[in-house]
């Protein structure tokens, strides 16, 4: 839908104002209006974790289709999980017995896990799809900047220019590790930045103490210097920004050693990073090992072996990653996906192994997920070129998260994925709140007549529940500021203020009142 | 005294490693004083020798060369890294004096293609040669070649641009990046140098040309089918030029000469080409003085000597303007000068064999592309921003999340780590050795160093005695020491605690030096 006919479509019943934070949101069911309009308000405080399993994960092995345990075992004869060890998460599937952190987790509706993800015509190189995964591209279509990138590059318009500062403290994306994902890259310039650990980083940029020297001359070499100087400066800053939120919050639940689990590892630095107060967008972890051609079970017993391990550390790194969010007070604030460049084969190698594949399950965690299983169990019969078809495509998963958890509006998600993909119920609609104590009680909050305001002004009438200090701003589509109006210490009861709209260009318009800790939202739009 | 006036001044070490550094990927000082030892014109001269094309890159699997298959691969992403391997590779040639490779670069910047639209290895690596062989030679003859080049007929839809369907998209490009630029839009669709209608009308002399589905890789085909025979007519821009339209086999190639030879008639087009010289050579600022006193004179030299590249190249590489302090390491080094002029200056070998020489070669070029400088995938058709982009320029090179890339690559020079290859760790004891004629002065190793790592812009005394306080003497450590020390070692070399108390000190020294700003100015 075009924003333009949006605004005339949706400018009748904003008359009813909706709360952006309230529970209000509970009683909506997702809608076009809705959405646009929640996605209107940028949600700022939350953050991604996207979980790399590198080598291309065994799906079949990791949710074990239990409605088709004949063709199963049939197929998988050596290394086929015996069912009675599978951990059920429904009548129909299970999964990997070495899951049961992840299994805790759909018990305790903290798990959602998407059927059947690849793309039409899917590619069986590594290099290959684990690009298309990165980029968001077609099977056919090579591209430079990555899904990831391209989204944060709508949070941080020309990053990193100016970067950091004040409203921009900290990296919009950080990889743990050397080297930086193609997902992270934007079109132009890497979002992120790629950091062993925050103590290393602030190493790399701080251990050798450097000197100050005085400015150099202003000569032509001179000035280069001093920028690179500058920009020392600058990553320094980062640098510091990160290693003091790492060192703000300590780990409170115990992560295996990095010889033991490498991703609890990762997992446990960005627990400390979020619960530190980093406000980085969106983190990239990795673990590999998962190309499983030969012996991913041990022939003694199948639940054990390469596979086992690795879905073990997985699970133990997600589990105990939220444990400690929990006990650190974030986990509604963290969202965490896996994603593998592909699945394998349906039937088994003679190697006690798979080989490579197409279409496999998507795991995303969090307090916020709409918990459960979206599509059903691939069938193991039904086969495009002896490989599981697919059901969703994996840019349905970007486009829903990005859109369900970071509010992102149709531009963004078109600069992210290029276009619109088949939305997913991956995040509870009423997630979009705070809390309720944070939002105005009644739905008759705010309001604003005229809307759609076309010459003159328009008067913005609230109630405050009670006595409050008010801040009243408006800021565009984007969530910029445009201007702060007159508010202060006001009393319980209804306030109105008339807003003078001359100076406003056409479009749509976000007017947020502050009361104390209470927030309302609704928007307005100027047409000439 | 003319800017571009032949340097008469003092002809050292320091003006020639300029030059050096400008026209070469060569960073060592032998290097330097090799070209210091000869006059300016014949150093200059030496840098401009055409060289034979290199051999086609080769398949590590077949030990064969893949290029001229008359079709394409199936697996054609695979190829794609190892041609960027195999143009990478030959900017790796420590004591390769010759401004070929920096030239190709430079015209890659300018006629840009992306390997991931071009989307077929033999094109890239024909449209690379076709960058090799032009580099120095006619600039009109080398954009006929470009135009009709393979790799660029598929990257600006040349080869989808038919009489009953024009493509614009290589005409644009052709006037607004490649040859005349475009200039302030004087009225509607009038960008002073050319207008709209004028993109239409080349587009219609370059219809016909295909890319071959199956055939020779190296060569485009002419379908005058496709092509449209109708006169095209050109604005006043272009002094009303009719280009008579023609039908049959040589059609397209004809008319391409007709269309060439107007757009060179322009003056503006030779502007253009000197000004995008002067940024990747000297220095991205074009003040009004350099516009009159640098650009406007090489670019009428440029003219009447019928476009030829090199004669303009040897004017402004020997010219007084070139070797002003001014211009001397003004320039923010890109990562491919950072990360190629890094593995020269210290004369790693890469593997000999193929797979791993590719493995290592595709290591260090993804270094490059970290930090933003993809060859073979520039972001646009215009290059890298760092070249046209006002007002950064070169400073684009240079960020929060590029600058820890350069300092994770020398640290691990240094002191190795992660996946940095082992063959690739400097000896910094032997290194101290080759420099310094006498490393037991602690005073005099500190010199040495910093004077042969960083040559664009020389230590002020401040960094050098910050550096000898905290490098070679850390922990309070006074030069008696390190002077004995530096003998205890050299006494009994094998001596494990002798040699780590002196290479401990030398790593520093050189980890610092690498962060300085100084050591990314060229």
């Amino acid at each position: 839908m075009k924003r333009r006919s949006f605004l005339k479509t949706a400018a009748p019943v904003l008359a009813t104002p909706l709360l952006m934070n309230g529970l209000k949101l509970n009683a909506l069911s997702r809608s076009p209006v809705f959405d646009e309009l929640a996605s209107a308000l940028a949600v700022t405080d939350r953050y991604l974790v996207l979980i790399q399993l590198n080598g291309g994960n065994d799906g079949i092995n990791t949710v074990i289709p239990l409605d088709q345990l004949s063709v199963y075992n049939q197929v998988r004869s050596r290394i086929a999980i015996p069912e009675s060890k599978a951990l059920k998460i429904s009548d129909a599937s299970a999964l990997h017995p070495a899951m049961t952190g992840i299994q805790t987790m759909f018990k305790d509706g903290m798990a959602t896990l998407i059927q059947g993800v690849t793309y039409p015509n899917p590619n069986q190189s590594h290099f290959r799809s684990t690009d298309i995964w990165m980029t968001g591209s077609d099977s056919n279509q090579y591209i430079g900047s990555g899904w990831a990138g391209r989204y944060l590059t709508t949070e941080y318009p020309n990053y990193p220019k100016g970067y950091p500062n004040a409203q921009y403290p900290d990296p919009p994306a950080i990889q743990i590790g050397a080297v930086m994902p193609l997902a992270l890259m934007g079109p132009s310039q890497n979002m992120g930045l790629a950091i062993q650990d925050p103590n290393t980083f602030y190493t790399t940029m701080n251990a050798i103490a450097q000197g100050n020297y005085p400015a150099p001359p202003a000569t032509k070499p001179g000035n280069e210097l001093a920028f690179i100087r500058q920009v020392q400066g600058e990553s320094k800053q980062y640098s510091k920004t990160i290693k003091d939120a790492y060192d703000k919050a300590t780990n409170k639940v115990t992560y295996p050693t990095a010889q033991q689990n490498s991703l609890a590892v990762q997992m446990a630095t960005v627990a400390r990073l979020i619960a530190g107060g980093l406000k980085t967008r969106i983190y990239v972890v990795q673990i590999g090992g998962f190309d499983t051609h030969a012996l991913q079970v041990d022939d003694a017993d199948t639940t054990t072996g390469a596979h086992a391990t690795l879905l073990g550390r997985v699970s133990e790194s997600v589990a105990l990653f939220y444990q400690d969010l929990k006990q650190l007070g974030v986990q509604d604030k963290v969202l965490s996906m896996t994603f593998s460049e592909f699945g394998r084969r349906v039937e088994a190698n003679g190697s006690a192994g798979t080989d490579h594949g197409t279409a496999a399950p998507m795991f995303v965690f969090g307090t916020q997920v709409n918990p459960g299983i979206i599509g059903v169990n691939p069938s193991l019969t039904d086969l495009d070129n002896q490989n599981l078809k697919m059901q969703h495509d994996y840019r349905s998963v970007y486009f829903s998260v990005l859109k369900q958890w970071f509010g992102a509006d149709s531009a963004a998600l078109r600069t992210a994925v290029f276009r619109d993909f088949p939305e997913l119920p991956i995040i509870k609609t009423s997630s979009t709140s705070v809390s309720e104590n944070d939002a105005f009680a009644t739905a008759a909050a705010l309001s604003n007549y005229p809307n759609p305001v076309a010459n003159g002004g328009t008067t913005i009438r609230y109630t405050l529940p009670d006595a409050a200090e008010v801040n009243i701003r408006i800021m565009d589509a984007n969530g910029r500021m445009i201007t702060t109006l007159a508010g202060g210490y006001q009393q319980a009861g209804t306030q109105q203020l008339h807003f003078d709209a001359n100076g406003l260009a056409n479009g749509m318009y976000i007017i947020e009142v502050r009361a104390g800790l209470r927030r309302a939202a609704t928007t307005m739009v100027v047409e000439r | 005294m003319g800017a571009l006036d032949p340097y008469s001044g003092r002809w050292d070490e320091r003006k020639a490693a300029h030059l050096m550094r400008r026209a070469t990927f060569v960073t060592t000082r032998a290097k330097a004083k090799e070209l210091a030892a000869k006059t300016p014109a014949q150093a200059v001269d030496m840098l401009l020798t055409e060289k034979p094309a290199p051999p086609a890159p080769l398949d590590p699997d077949t030990n064969q060369t893949w290029v001229n298959s008359t079709t394409p691969n199936t697996q054609d992403f695979l190829y794609r890294p190892r041609v960027k391997s195999w143009w990478f590779e030959m900017m790796l040639k420590p004591d390769d004096l010759n401004i070929t490779e920096k030239l190709t670069l430079c015209w890659h910047n300018h006629f840009a293609t992306e390997s991931d639209v071009v989307n077929d290895s033999r094109f890239q690596y024909f449209h690379n040669q076709t960058l090799r062989r032009n580099c120095m030679g006619n600039f009109k003859e080398f954009v006929r070649q470009i135009t009709i080049d393979n790799g660029m007929l598929r990257y600006l839809n040349g080869d989808q641009n038919t009489n009953t369907r024009p493509n614009e998209n290589y005409a644009r490009e052709l006037q607004e990046l490649f040859t005349i630029g475009k200039g302030k839009e004087i009225a509607p669709y009038d960008y002073t140098t050319y207008t709209e209608d004028d993109i239409r009308a080349a587009a219609k002399v370059l219809t016909g040309w295909r890319t071959p589905r199956v055939g020779d890789p190296s060569k485009s085909t002419f379908n005058a089918a496709q092509h449209d025979t109708r006169d095209k007519q050109f604005s006043k821009n272009y002094g009303n030029t009719v280009i008579k339209g023609r039908s049959g086999a040589t059609a397209g190639a004809d008319e391409l000469n007709d269309l060439l030879t107007m757009i060179f008639a322009q003056q503006a087009t030779a502007k253009y080409i000197v000004r995008k010289l002067y940024r990747w050579f000297v220095h991205y600022e074009i003040t009004q003085q350099t516009e009159d006193t640098v650009i406007a004179p090489l670019a009428a030299q440029f003219a009447q000597g019928n476009y030829e590249i090199k004669p303009v190249l040897r004017t402004l590489l020997l010219s007084e303007h070139f070797y002003d302090e001014q211009n001397i390491g003004a320039m923010i080094m890109s990562p491919l000068d950072f990360v190629a002029g890094f593995i020269n200056k210290f004369g790693f070998q890469l593997p000999a064999v193929l797979a791993d020489r590719y493995t290592t070669l595709q290591y260090f070029a993804t270094l490059a592309a970290a930090m933003q400088q993809n060859i073979m995938d520039p972001p646009s058709v215009a290059g890298w921003t760092a070249y046209h982009q006002e007002p950064d320029y070169y400073r684009q090179w240079m960020n929060s999340a590029t600058l820890p890339l350069r300092y994770n690559l020398t640290d691990a020079s240094v002191i190795g780590g992660g996946r940095y290859p082992r063959a690739f760790i400097i000896n910094t004891l032997d290194y101290c050795e080759k420099v310094c004629a006498n490393p037991s002065s602690a005073k005099q190793l500190v010199n040495d160093v910093a004077d042969d790592l960083c040559t664009a812009y020389p230590l002020t005394q401040d960094e050098r005695d910050y550096l000898l306080t905290n490098t070679l003497l850390v922990g309070g450590a006074t030069e008696a020491l390190w002077t004995a020390a530096w003998g205890a070692y050299k006494a009994n070399p094998t001596n494990a605690t002798a040699k780590k108390t002196v290479e401990d000190r030398t790593k520093l020294l050189f980890v610092n030096l690498f962060r300085l700003a100084e050591f990314h100015l060229m």
